[in-house]
Formats: C-alpha cells, structure tokens, sequence
C-alpha cells in the first residue's frame, strides 16, 4: 500500500494510507474505522438492521404481518448524512437507538462462502469470505436480506476491465427436489435471483453509457444517429428506434442480462441446469434492490411465494427446502484476468442450505 | 481437456474441446512486403460492422506498425510472457514449448490476461521507433539497441481450429460454424464475462461498452454466404489479401492430400510460403502471412515460426517461379471467392467453386507505349515532355 500524504488543510496530522485494502478472511483490514475479521460477530456494525439473533446452518424466514419493504436499511434514521456514513465511529454511541425495522427480529444466519474451483476459471480464495442472510415472509411474498462486507465499490460495466459487485440466491425448481448446488442438474433445474450494483446504477442514474464512464470522450458521429430530428451522440439508446437499434446487435436482440435501457429492477430470474446453461427467464417476478453502507451492501430481494411461473421455485408456508448463495467482487483481481464475474464467483461453503419458511 | 493434433505445431496439445475440424476452413492470406498501412482495411470493416455506439474502441481488423505498435498495447509481448521468460523453442517444425491451453495455473482455464481500459486508448502507440536507428538515445522504448527495420502488420480474427475465445466462454456462447469454420459470439447469449477478451492470444474479441458483451470479427459471412471476398480483403488497395476456404482435414494434410489447384493449400502446404501467426499460442490460427524479406529474420521466425528461411527464399524468386506467381497475382485481382486456379501460358486463371471461370490475370503486364501528344488538339499526354 502506498502511503499518501494529507493536504496540509486538512488535519495536519500524520500521512494516511488511503490506498484500498484488499481482505480476506486471512487478512483482516480496516474500513470505516473498525477492524474486520471476516465475521459479522465479532463486529460492532452488526446492528446495521436493528437487533441480531443468530441461527446456525439454517435460514429461517420469519412470518410477519403487513407490507415488505424494499428498505435494507431504516432510511428514516441515518438517510441523507453522507458525513455519518463514512465513519462508523460517530455512530457508535446511538446505534441502540436504531428503530426496528421488519428485520430486526428475523434471525440472521451467517454463511461462509468458499471460492469456486471446481470449474476453471475460478478463484483460489474467496472474495467474500462471509455472507449474511435474513428472510422474512407474509403468507403472499418471501423476502431475503443479504448483507456482505466489499472495500470496494465496483458498480460499472462501461469499461472494458471493470465488473460489478453481485450476489445470486438459488432455490431447486421441483418441491422437493435436491438438484447439484453446482448451478443443479439435467433432472433437476434451479431457480437463480441474480442482483447485481451496476444494475442499481443503472435504475439510479440511468443507463450508463460511455459518456458516464468517460465523460470528455468525444466522436464525431454515430451512422445510427439523426441528427434531423435533434439526436445527438449523446442520445440516450433508450430512444433509439428499432431501426437505429441493429447498430446495437444485442440491444436489437433484447439481451436484456446486459444492455436494458428500460430496467425496472435490479435482479433478474435465471434457470440452469448444470454449468454453462445459464438462461434468462422470459418472465422476471422478482425484485430487489441494494443500499451500501459503511463499505457493506445489503441487498433485498422479495419475490412472491407463489409466482405462477412454472420456471419458478415454489416456496411454501411452513414447509422446508433449501437455497445456496454466490457472491462476487467486481473490483478483485486476483489471478491478472479481471474482476469476479461469472465461475470467478465465492458459493456457500457446503453448497445447500435448509431453508425453513415458517 | 483432450487431446487435438495441431499441424502448426507438429504435435497433439491440450485443448478443453474434442478435435471437431469443419468441413471448410475460412482463410485468409497476407502479403506483408505489400502492405503500405492505409488503413484502407480498417476503415472498409470499422464502416461496414462497428461504427456504432459503444464499438469506438473496437477494430475487428487492425493494422500495427511492428515490432512496436500494437493494438492493445503490447498483446504480443504480454502473452508471450506468460507462455515463459525465455524464447519458444521449436526443434525443426515441432513445437518443444507450451501453449495458452498447457501448464495452467490452479484456477485457470486459458492463459491469458484482459487488457486494461487504457491499452485501448492509443491504437499503435509506437508505431514511430521503428523509423530511425534505436539507440537508447530519447526513445520512447527502452529496449535493445538495434538498426532499424519494421513491417505493417494488419490482423484480423484467425477463425482459429481450436480458438480460445470458444474454449475460454463458461456459458457456450462462442461458436464455430461446421459449414466455414467462422467462429462466432451469440450477441443474445454473452453475459459479458469477457473470458474470450483475457482468453483469445490475438486480442480479437472486444467489449462493448454500451451493450456490455463482446463482439468480434464474423469474417463478413453475409458476403462469404454469397461467395464473396469480406469487407478487408476487397478494399485492400495494395492488393495484398486473398481470402477463400483451405483444406482443414488434418489426415489430408500430413499426408500431403493437398489440392494443388486452390491457391490456398498451394501456398500453404504445398509451397509453405505462407505462414501461421504466433503458431506457438496453440489455437492453430488459419490467416497465413508471407512473411516481410527485409525483416529481422529471428524476429519473423518468433512471430511466423520455422519456416521463415524457405518462405523469404521462395518470395525472392517468385519472378521466375511462373507457377508461384499465377498463385500470387490473384491477390486482389477479384471480389468472388476463388476454388481453384490453373497457370495458362501468361496468364493465371481463377475458377469459382463450380468451376466457371470468374478471372484472368496476365503474369506480366503488356507494355504500352503512349503518344507523347495527342497530334489533333496538340495537349501533352505525358508529364515528363
């Protein structure tokens, strides 16, 4: 890590380091003030939403009454306060005073991830090494908080070497069923909600196009462009016509896993059965969205129980099945071809998990 | 991973696919003593496939001033470094070193390595050292001190028989066409991983930074289709290209099952006077080079491999050696695919698949003598009366 110096305007102290810390479970660092061990446990942010009661090697989706928000966090309690974000510290003393939200007693499950080697290309340790999982339902929908630890922001896929943040909950298709965890099995497919932050991006800001990724880039002219009607290289493709849109191969062909102009949420609903049959399903009935906080993301994802889609998992009250989770860092580059994306992925360690829907 | 027999290296290899050879192999030839680096080629394909938005960085072909321009930054040199510190050894024509699908890491699939966004910034930064005489004396590059000498390289996608961008793709989005060999990205299947850009030696499959997957070069197969030249070869001004279909059986081959009378098997494995790029990556490439004569021969023989020495030689006599020459002259002579040729007396006929005669080139251009002034309005027809 390069030691940087600090403006004289700023504190006067000595040189911070702020280059970016890369950690694994091996090698806690600091963020945000407090130390990170590769465990929700042992840490003071644990309360991020609200109270914590920890289950073992099971997740349990607790029942509860009325609407599921789309909220990973109370917004009412520390929103808009950029200053507070950034340093845990100042949040020290009042985090008692969080007000509970639909999470707070929904036991939280802490699941270890293991770095995908079993299909090349992989990683050799995991990027994130830990994941924790709350779920709770209504008798009509099932939602699920996942929470992970990521120093790096990585939320762009404008660039030719850069990837997103992501994680990815799998459920088997047939009730019953036990498929491979390993993306399941010709007999047995399974159902794969996938989030990913550049997405969030996109909802937030708008497809990011080259101008957001480079924004002095110039080019004297796209052919799809009309200038007649007031286009300009700047036009947004979303109002690209259908003829303008053969310029863009995969946008014609509505490969909507990457370039969806009209995004309406930040997850999309996959099926596989087995490795590399990874497909987008027609209908998305899932929904999620993510927040960071203190270099952590939480992300919600809420689905109907009952979807109607036979490509779906039906998930019933007071039943058992099971579920896994994968998760990437865009940001890690640890073997010199770029960031997690796709089999350079962290899996829960094990594969399945029980999940119990009371 | 199976084993594949690879012809350009002489041996079997690791390959993650069965050996599964096309019916036809596209294939394209160079004449790098001709190519002056117009870019005519870049243009031609960068208006006819990738002018929109997104594909600003993107050249499905490109033309590099070598040894050091490079199109990314320094693809070559990168991946021969991760092949090993030292030279490739080749004990005659069998390859002794390991390829991009050998001796891999423990996660790896492919050796390879994605570029950085900037190596795209700068299309053939270096193309200027090679103009005077490095001496360590203000130069850019920092390097050995060597008189000068360089060549334009333009590269396109080599369709390869055994390509990395396909072994690389977990999700089986890359695919090579039985009917012509032309490997091709499924535009609605590709998540963007860009295995295929870290995977492929030759930096040929790119990202789009608006629609967020990769495209590469598909060989101008509309046109291929309807039995003509791509978009690159027929727009060559310096008429250094010729594309058609080669043998690609691997028994025929090695046992010189050749057919004699396609200007592609003839120039390549009969005469062996064009040669594979970087054979030594392992993805058996099917574009052939001639290689440049005044060039630096052990650098040719690390791009070209061995068989450098008999190619610069046969070029040099081309001028006597009628049946070469009746293969070389239909480089750029026509925009329809040429099947077969035949040596006429002075002239080197081209046939198309059905065997209807589609050109007719004369080996040496008659001489005509133009009048110095046209007698009935007095005006000089020559600038130098």
């Amino acid at each position: 890590m390069l030691p940087v110096v600090t403006p004289a305007f700023a504190s006067g102290g000595p040189a911070k380091d702020l280059s970016i810390p890369i950690i694994s479970a091996d090698n806690p660092g600091h963020w945000g003030g407090h130390e990170y061990h590769g465990s929700f446990k042992r840490l003071p942010p644990v309360q991020l939403d609200g109270g914590e009661t920890y289950v073992e090697g099971v997740v349990k989706s607790k029942k509860i009454k009325g609407e599921i928000p789309m909220d990973a966090v109370n917004r009412t309690w520390h929103e808009e306060d950029p200053v507070r974000e950034t340093s845990y510290n100042q949040y020290n003393q009042s985090w008692e005073q969080a007000p509970a939200t639909v999470w707070s007693d929904a036991p939280a499950t802490e699941i270890q991830m293991a770095p995908q080697n079993l299909v090349m290309p992989g990683l050799v340790v995991p990027t994130v090494p830990v994941v924790k999982i709350k779920s709770v339902h209504n008798d009509k929908e099932i939602a699920f908080l996942l929470t992970w630890y990521d120093a790096t922001k990585s939320e762009t896929e404008t660039m030719e070497d850069k990837f997103s943040d992501a994680i990815a909950i799998m459920f088997p298709v047939k009730d019953g069923a036990e498929p491979s965890f390993m993306m399941g099995d010709d007999e047995n497919p399974v159902n794969i909600v996938y989030w990913k932050a550049a997405w969030e991006r996109d909802l937030e800001f708008g497809y990011q196009d080259v101008r957001d990724a480079y924004p002095n880039y110039n080019y004297d002219m796209y052919p799809e462009v009309i200038p007649a009607i007031g286009q300009t290289i700047d036009t947004p493709i979303r109002r690209y016509n259908e003829g303008q849109r053969q310029y863009l191969t995969a946008l014609k062909l509505r490969n909507i896993s990457r370039v969806d102009p009209e995004r309406l949420t930040a997850v999309e609903e996959l099926n596989a059965v087995g490795f590399g049959t990874l497909t987008r399903q027609a209908q998305n009935n899932s929904v999620g969205h993510g927040v960071r906080r203190f270099g952590y993301w939480s992300v919600v994802i809420k689905r109907p129980l009952n979807t109607g889609d036979v490509q779906d998992a039906v998930l019933k009250p007071g039943s058992k099945t099971m579920m896994a989770i994968a998760a990437w860092d865009g940001f890690n580059k640890n073997d010199g071809a770029g960031g997690n994306r796709g089999p350079r992925k962290n899996y829960s360690n094990g594969g399945w998990v029980p999940l119990e829907i009371e | 991973m199976a084993r594949v027999r690879n012809w350009q290296l002489g041996r079997e290899m690791d390959y993650p696919y069965e050996e599964n050879r096309p019916a036809r192999q596209v294939c394209m030839l160079f004449d790098l003593n001709k190519c002056i680096a117009c870019q005519s080629c870049t243009m031609a394909c960068k208006t006819t496939w990738t002018a929109g938005k997104g594909q600003e960085t993107i050249f499905w072909n490109n033309v590099e001033s070598k040894p050091y321009g490079f199109y990314p930054l320094a693809w070559d040199v990168k991946v021969l470094a991760l092949l090993g510190e030292q030279a490739q050894p080749w004990e005659g024509n069998v390859y002794k070193g390991t390829t991009i699908f050998e001796d891999l890491g423990m996660n790896q699939r492919i050796k390879g390595y994605l570029p950085d966004e900037m190596d795209y910034a700068h299309p053939n930064l270096g193309e200027d050292e090679c103009l005077k005489i490095l001496d360590g004396e203000g130069d850019y590059i920092k390097g050995p001190t060597h008189k000068n000498w360089g060549f334009f390289f333009p590269r396109i996608c080599n369709h390869c028989t055994f390509p990395g961008c396909l072994a690389a793709c977990p999700r089986k989005a890359i695919y090579k066409r039985q009917e012509d060999g032309i490997v091709l990205i499924d535009q609605s299947r590709c998540r963007g991983y860009r295995e295929c850009v870290a995977a492929c030696p030759y930096k040929k499959s790119f990202y789009n930074d608006t629609v967020r997957i990769s495209e590469k070069c598909i060989s101008c197969y509309p046109k291929v289709e309807a039995g003509l030249m791509t978009q690159c070869t027929t727009q060559c001004i310096g008429k250094i290209r010729l594309f058609g279909f080669r043998t690609t059986d691997y028994d025929k081959l090695t046992k010189k099952q050749v057919r004699e009378n396609n200007p592609f098997d003839f120039l390549v494995h009969v005469r062996k006077l064009a040669l594979p790029i970087y054979p030594q990556f392992g993805t058996e490439p099917n574009n052939m080079y001639i290689p440049p004569v005044h060039v630096n021969p052990d650098f040719l023989s690390q791009v070209f491999g061995p068989g450098v020495e008999n190619s610069i030689k046969q070029y040099r006599n081309a001028g006597k050696d009628k049946e070469l020459l009746a293969a070389l002259l239909l480089f750029g002579a026509t925009e329809r695919i040429c099947d077969t040729f035949k040596l006429e007396g002075n002239e080197t006929v081209g046939y198309d698949p059905q065997g209807k005669e589609i050109i007719r080139v004369p080996l040496t251009e008659p001489v005509y003598i133009r009048q110095v002034k046209n007698l009935k309005t007095g005006a000089f027809l020559t600038n130098n009366s």
